[in-house]
């Protein structure tokens, strides 16, 4: 039976792009729960917000980014708690981000500095959050990186001299360095091979049950949702549709959108042809009125035009926002 | 289409500029190049708007009249070295083989590094008999080409790179209608940016070879102006005009020109 | 993971390559020069005949005549083209150009060495310091971009920009002969003979002060201008992104920026040299600096083709060098050509 304490709270979230000509909605009155000791999964096509409600997560707010309301608390181990929606970018810095919440961006192949060994990279960091003097950096970093498996003369090399699945594998380490309550991964495998996805995947995993902490993987990618995920929210348009169990959601999606993500699916044996989703996600500067889906929906009722639909529970631990629910 | 108003201040100062240099001397009451047509060492005044000169020159209608020879000559180089990068520096960058692809780009990297100005000045000391706005121009040209040419080169380096010349050549495109319905407006772009900044490096040339006295000695440029200004020592008898006015106006033309192409390149920049 | 092997060769190709490119654009620039030299359309032996005479003919026939035999010589006009290209580029090497026209019979060489080494300090002192100005203001200016400073040193810089060097010493040298008006003026008198006392060395930095100030300004612009635009489109990189995700410090992140910046900042400037020089040689007429700019404008007034000749040639070796130890330097910062991977 999983440890059901909750590691971090988002309530009434709203945060978007605040341009010159417009506003972007891109995280619209989100609400959610993260427990400690599970990989949860967030699914979407490209556009709907994941990435931004991530960032709003980490507190990596820089303008045109703004958010606009909600509050987002992390509740970290040794009871301390960190209200990051309103906690400044140099609190955050120095005292919450790496330790008790790191983050794992996108293209993570190409974020490490080409001009710095990857012991130096572990080397900052040290430094940076505990002081540590550049030996005892090395030493420690030497025996991290065995603890996970990796070779040794990865410390001492640049990231050109090493491949793009060995480069994401640092990166997912250097991420769990201070063994942090949540970890950000925000699609981890888009730009591998389908090789290198695997052992990502697997890496992410096993870290994942060794330290029982919790991993947030944003993808919309629903094969690697399915491998990797525990539970699962689906996100659209700047809102969350559907929260479940990862298998339920799999074997009875509620939502229309989560059905048609699953159906464009390839599945082993399965000979009918695919659909993809049809349509196109909306502009987030001038979102449809009522629910958002209604105008890709096929069972779109009058009330989906005018109303929004809320987040209910449909069944135990399932929550789905549609009118078809009620 | 909203003209900003950076374009139009610019468009100003330069429309300003020309109708100073090239209508203005149809009006000169006289003939500004001869000396002794006026009272010397006059301080600027009402009468004479920018002083007169040691040699009896108004400076006013002479910086005009200079204006002008200076600004011809900087199209005159402009043009000529343009059309030598373009030829040049596309060559570059479209041939195959590696040994003429490095050919081409040792010619153009070493005439960018190689020092024009020391090059210069031997060639106009030994045709300075013969010295017109057209042989000046020859002969900067022969520098001027190669700066513009490396940026042409990089251009169309990177223009091959990308995805839609690609798409081109699968889709059937001969190579020469991808280079004018693809290429042609980054080309253009290209040409009205170097073709401003050309002028200026031209006119800022002429201005020095000028300086050291090698310019032309019949047509007055600016930088003859300031020749014989400092040949008659007119900082140290407190002269200052005959240096100051016309240094001023080719500052303002200049920083002008840049702004102008500075301009045109973030307008038709967004691709 | 990479052999001891192929770490050196990565190494000694780049210094290959740059030397080889360094002996082409030399022979490029010298096989121009000589053209430049040869397609006069007055030959050498009349500009100095004609010179000495203008200066008082004090020669008799023999001596004339004896003159335009050595002239012909060194110019090797009786031999055909390619031997006194040849020649040409031997004597260069060498050092051996022969006297100067208006110095006579002072060799050329002699001439140059000794104004060569005022404009290396000059160039030299001008050059880092401005790059090292610009540079650093460039990259604080890109982090920093939102500030008010930034923008200020934006317009400012581009602004002076487009000024030619000519212009701009001009104006300096207006402002510092009206305006603020310097004790011993502007260009100097005349110096005291090299030595190492602390009166020498203060005269020779007043010398410096003015043309060093007005190529450092002009330059520091341009280096601001073309680092902040690197720096900017730098800092919008993924790895920068992810240094402040890490929580690493402000400066830390400077410093990536930075870092990464300077790498193409160094071949911006070995390929600048050549313009910067330029510069400096008009600069260094225009304040009397006793470099090779005026050096060049002496000969121009005193006819000295065969002295022209001389600073051309040692100009353009000159620059070339000092862009071939740029290049040298490159490896040590780059680590993707010294560990090639």
């Amino acid at each position: 039976m999983k440890n059901m304490s909750i590691v971090l709270k988002c309530l009434n979230v709203k945060g978007g792009y605040e341009l010159s000509e417009a506003y972007i909605d891109a995280v619209s009155n989100v609400s959610l729960e993260l427990r400690t000791n599970e990989i949860f999964g967030i699914a979407g096509e490209s556009g709907c917000g994941k990435s931004t409600f991530i960032k709003t997560i980490y507190g990596y707010i820089e303008p045109p980014l703004i958010l606009k309301d909600g509050t987002i608390e992390l509740y970290g181990r040794n009871g301390k708690t960190f209200n990051i929606s309103s906690l400044s970018l140099g609190y955050l810095r120095k005292n919450v981000w790496w330790k008790y919440i790191s983050y794992i961006p996108q293209n993570a192949m190409n974020v490490l500095n080409p001009t710095m060994r990857i012991r130096d990279h572990f080397a900052e960091i040290y430094k940076e959050h505990m002081g540590l003097k550049k030996r005892d950096s090395y030493t420690r970093a030497q025996e991290y990186i065995e603890s996970f498996g990796l070779p040794n003369e990865v410390l001492s090399a640049f990231p050109h001299q090493l491949s793009g699945g060995m480069r994401q594998r640092v990166v997912i380490a250097l991420s769990l360095l201070f063994e942090p309550d949540i970890v950000l991964a925000d699609e981890p495998t888009s730009a591998l091979d389908v090789i290198n996805q695997r052992v990502s995947l697997v890496f992410l995993r096993k870290a994942q049950r060794k330290l029982k902490n919790t991993i947030v993987v944003v993808s919309h990618d629903m094969g690697v949702q399915s491998v990797l995920t525990d539970r699962m929210g689906i996100m659209y348009a700047g809102k969350i549709v559907e929260i479940g169990e990862t298998q339920t959601i799999f074997e009875n999606p509620l939502h229309p959108y989560t059905k048609m993500l699953i159906k464009s699916l390839p599945r082993l044996g399965d000979k009918t042809r695919r659909v993809g989703a049809k349509g196109q996600p909306p502009d987030l500067r001038n979102p449809p009125p009522g629910c958002r889906f209604h105008p890709r929906c096929p069972y779109s009722k009058p009330i989906c035009r005018k109303e929004e639909p809320t987040l209910l529970e449909a069944e135990q631990g399932h929550y789905v926002s549609c009118w078809l629910m009620e | 289409m909203k003209i900003p108003l950076s374009l139009k201040i610019t468009l100003g100062i330069i429309a300003s500029l020309l109708i100073f240099a090239f209508i203005l001397p149809y009006f000169a009451p006289y003939d500004p190049r001869r000396w002794a047509t006026v009272p010397r060492d006059n301080p600027p005044s009402f009468t004479y708007p920018f002083g007169t000169t040691t040699v009896g020159q108004d400076l006013f209608w002479l910086t005009s009249y200079a204006l002008r020879n200076s600004i011809i000559l900087g199209i005159l180089t402009a043009s000529i070295s343009v059309m030598i990068a373009f030829l040049l520096g596309s060559l570059a960058g479209f041939v195959r083989g590696t040994i003429s692809r490095y050919a081409l780009t040792l010619l153009i990297d070493s005439f960018c590094l190689i020092p024009g100005l020391p090059v210069l000045i031997v060639l106009a000391y030994s045709w300075r008999k013969f010295l017109s706005p057209v042989l000046i121009a020859l002969i900067l040209s022969i520098f001027g080409w190669a700066w513009p040419s490396r940026s042409v080169r990089s251009l169309i380096l990177s223009l091959r790179e990308r995805s839609f010349t690609y798409t081109s050549i699968l889709s059937g495109f001969g190579m020469m209608r991808i280079f004018f319905y693809e290429y042609l407006p980054y080309i253009i772009r290209w040409l009205a940016v170097s073709f401003l900044g050309l002028l200026n490096w031209a006119i800022g040339m002429e201005t020095t070879i000028a300086v050291f006295g090698l310019s032309t000695l019949e047509e007055a440029t600016i930088g003859s102006i300031i020749y014989w200004a400092l040949q008659y020592q007119s900082i140290l008898r407190g002269i200052w005009w005959w240096v100051t006015f016309p240094i001023l106006l080719l500052a303002i033309l200049i920083v002008t020109l840049y702004e102008l192409s500075k301009i045109i390149s973030e307008f038709t920049g967004v691709k | 993971m990479r052999t001891l092997k192929s770490k050196r060769y990565k190494i000694i190709f780049h210094i290959a390559s740059r030397l080889v490119f360094f002996i082409l654009t030399v022979w490029i620039g010298l096989t121009l020069a000589f053209l430049v030299s040869r397609a006069s359309p007055v030959d050498p032996s009349t500009m100095l005949i004609s010179r000495l005479m203008s200066m008082g003919g004090y020669l008799r026939p023999e001596e004339i005549l004896a003159l335009k035999q050595q002239i012909l010589e060194l110019y090797g006009l009786d031999k055909p083209v390619y031997m006194q290209y040849l020649s040409f580029i031997k004597g260069v090497i060498t050092g051996n150009l022969g006297p100067s026209f208006s110095f006579f019979p002072t060799p050329v060489i002699e001439l140059i060495y000794k104004s060569m080494s005022w404009t290396i300090l000059l160039l030299g002192f001008s050059t880092v310091l401005s790059w090292i100005i610009g540079n650093v203001a460039g990259v604080l200016a890109a982090v920093f971009s939102r500030s008010k400073i930034s923008k200020m040193l934006e317009w400012i810089s581009m602004s002076l920009y487009p000024v030619p060097y000519v212009i701009f010493a001009l104006i300096l040298f207006l402002f510092f002969s009206l305006v603020i008006p310097l004790a011993g003026g502007v260009g100097g008198a005349g110096m005291a003979m090299p030595s190492l006392s602390l009166t020498y060395i203060i005269g020779v930095i007043k010398r410096l002060s003015v043309p060093s100030l007005s190529i450092i300004v002009l330059s520091s612009a341009s280096w601001f201008l073309s680092m902040k635009a690197l720096a900017l489109s730098i800092k919008k990189e993924d790895f920068v992104n992810y240094a402040i995700i890490r929580g690493l410090s402000q400066k830390t992140v400077t410093k990536y920026v930075m870092r990464n910046s300077l790498l193409p900042q160094i071949t911006s400037l070995a390929l600048s040299l050549g313009y910067i020089f330029n510069g400096a040689l008009v600069t260094e007429y225009i304040f009397a600096y006793p470099g090779l700019g005026r050096l060049l404008y002496n000969a121009i007034v005193g006819s000295d083709y065969n002295l022209m000749l001389g600073i051309l040639s040692y100009s353009i070796i000159g620059v070339a060098s000092a862009a071939f130890i740029l290049d040298l330097i490159y490896p040590l910062i780059d680590p993707r050509i010294r560990y090639g991977g």
